[in-house]
This record gives C-alpha cells, sequence and structure tokens, in this order.
C-alpha cells in the first residue's frame, strides 16, 4: 500500500526539465498522478463529470505554474495542493471553516486525567462489520464535511505522508489531527446509528 | 493501564493513531507502540477499529480510475500543452 513516486522525479535534473515545462517531463508526471488526482475528487465526493473538470483544470494550472515551482514540495504534493484550491473553487464545503481546537481537547473526553481511557470502544460482532459496510459507508461518507473527507480519503485512500496533506491542506500537524480525528468521528457515529456497532 | 516512565499512555496512542502518525514513527517508538498494544486491549481495539475503517474506505474508493477515462483526460491535457499559444 505504500505508494512511492518514480524516484527520478526529485532529481535537480528533472526539476529543471520541469520548471522549462518539458514536454515529456510534464507527461510523465501527467501519467503518474492524473488517475491519483482524479480518484482524490471522486473520493472528496465529486461526481463523475465534476471529477473530470477538476482534475483537468488542476493540471492546466500546475503546468501554467511549473516555472514557478522550486521543488521545495514533491511534485505530488504540488499537485494535490492544487487540486485543493480547484475544489476550493468548485465547492464552499472544502473552505477553511475549522475552529482552533486542541487535539487535546477531542481526546480529552474519552481519558482520565492520567491518560487512560474512560469510556472504552465497545464491541461487535467481526463479521457483520465487514460485510454490509460497503452502501452504508458510502453513505455516510456523504455526511462528512468536504474538507474532513478529503484529508482523511488522502490518508487513507491515497497514502499520503501526514507532512504532505499539511502542505496541501495548508494545515498544522494538530489541526490535521483535529480534522482526521473528526472524520473519523462523525463516520463512526453515522455508522453506528446504523446498526454498526464498534467491534 | 499504568503509566510508566518510557512508555505511551492510551492517550498517547490514541492521538498517534488519530493524527495518523503510526506509519512514522521511529524503530524504538514503534517497538514503544506495540508494547502498549500489547498490554492494553482498549488500544488494541481502537486500533482495529480504526484500522478497519480505513481498509473498508479504500476498498470502497482505492479501485483504480477507467483506464479509458484516465487515457481520455490525459490526452486533453497534453493537448492543452502543445496548444498554438505555446
Ligand atoms: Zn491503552
Amino acid at each position: 500500500m505504500a505508494y512511492s513516486p518514480p524516484p527520478e522525479f526529485a532529481t535537480p535534473e528533472f526539476l529543471a526539465r520541469l520548471q522549462r515545462q518539458d514536454r515529456d517531463a510534464i507527461q510523465q508526471v501527467v501519467h503518474e498522478f492524473l488517475p491519483q488526482i482524479l480518484r482524490a475528487a471522486r473520493g472528496a465526493g465529486l461526481d463523475e463529470t465534476e471529477a473530470d473538470d477538476v482534475t483537468q483544470q488542476t493540471f492546466l494550472t500546475f503546468i501554467e505554474t511549473l516555472p514557478r515551482f522550486e521543488g521545495r514540495s514533491q511534485v505530488r504534493t504540488w499537485l494535490f495542493g492544487i487540486l485543493y484550491h480547484k475544489l476550493r473553487e468548485a465547492r464552499r464545503g472544502f473552505q477553511k471553516q475549522d475552529r482552533h481546537d486542541d487535539i487535546d481537547d477531542v481526546l480529552e473526553s474519552r481519558f482520565d486525567d492520567r491518560g487512560m481511557w474512560q469510556a472504552p470502544p465497545r464491541t461487535a460482532d467481526d463479521d457483520v462489520w465487514d460485510q454490509q459496510i460497503r452502501r452504508h459507508l458510502e453513505e455516510c461518507l456523504e455526511t462528512v464535511p468536504e474538507r474532513h473527507r478529503l484529508a482523511f480519503v488522502l490518508k487513507e485512500v491515497e497514502g499520503l505522508a501526514t507532512q504532505e496533506i499539511c502542505n496541501a491542506l495548508e494545515v498544522t500537524g494538530t489541526n490535521l489531527g483535529v480534522i482526521l480525528y473528526r472524520a473519523r468521528n462523525r463516520l463512526r457515529e453515522c455508522l453506528e446509528d446504523r446498526g454498526f456497532a464498534e467491534r | 493501564m499504568m503509566k510508566m516512565p518510557g512508555m505511551y499512555s492510551c492517550h498517547d496512542v490514541q492521538e498517534l493513531v488519530t493524527c495518523g502518525t503510526v506509519e512514522e514513527l521511529g524503530a524504538w517508538d514503534r517497538l514503544r507502540f506495540r508494547m502498549h498494544l500489547m498490554m492494553c486491549h482498549h488500544c488494541a481495539r481502537f486500533v482495529r477499529q480504526v484500522r478497519s475503517l480505513g481498509d473498508a474506505v479504500r476498498r470502497l474508493l482505492g479501485a483504480p480510475p477507467d483506464p479509458e477515462r484516465v487515457q481520455r483526460l490525459e490526452e486533453a491535457v497534453m493537448a492543452h500543452c502543445d496548444g498554438p499559444d505555446r
């Protein structure tokens, strides 16, 4: 599951080719990352037409801004950052609206003051959890705020490192922790409401 | 479970899992993480829940997109690259 981009993408030679908008270099990047960008756009909740459009827009902006790409972040992070901006333009739901919660405040309720579990997660049957979850999960994902959903998808489906997501979504590590916590919690609650108890 | 020096508390474990930084731990911290899970079934279950949710979401959304659609989009992007304005 650990995906790593082709190593040559990180070389100074490749960076220089990208900066001068070398066609072959661009094509390599497009070929490598377009499926991921498209899948992430779908995963973030866009329909097929919207996802196609946002994906194209992401790469067109990528190509246009290449002369300014300094290689401080990975190509993939840069692309996901552009995707995020395009999503924000397309849908209000992707705009920043997080309150600045502290991760400790979010986690606190589950623990006593020694850091021990106060309300341990409940148990349920393993099989039920897995078999029927699919349809409900799809519907429950719809209830997760779009920006949180995007962060969750980048983490769980695209396997981006925490720092890459922070860079792409312009959040701190702590904020990302809170966002991921909220996304998972929302999903968990929604699934619980539909009779999928935690196992 | 008692908090001992050098060991992770339940709170530490949940923060690591929640923030998704477990995969990025060094060897020693990974060992500390595993030791905690071996001794604390609450956290072990919490980790299982988070992972099974992740697995389920990957199964739901992780399939590669339709290759024809990908190719069509790639061509559209590259056509722009070759456009008369470039
Ligand atoms: Zn514990």
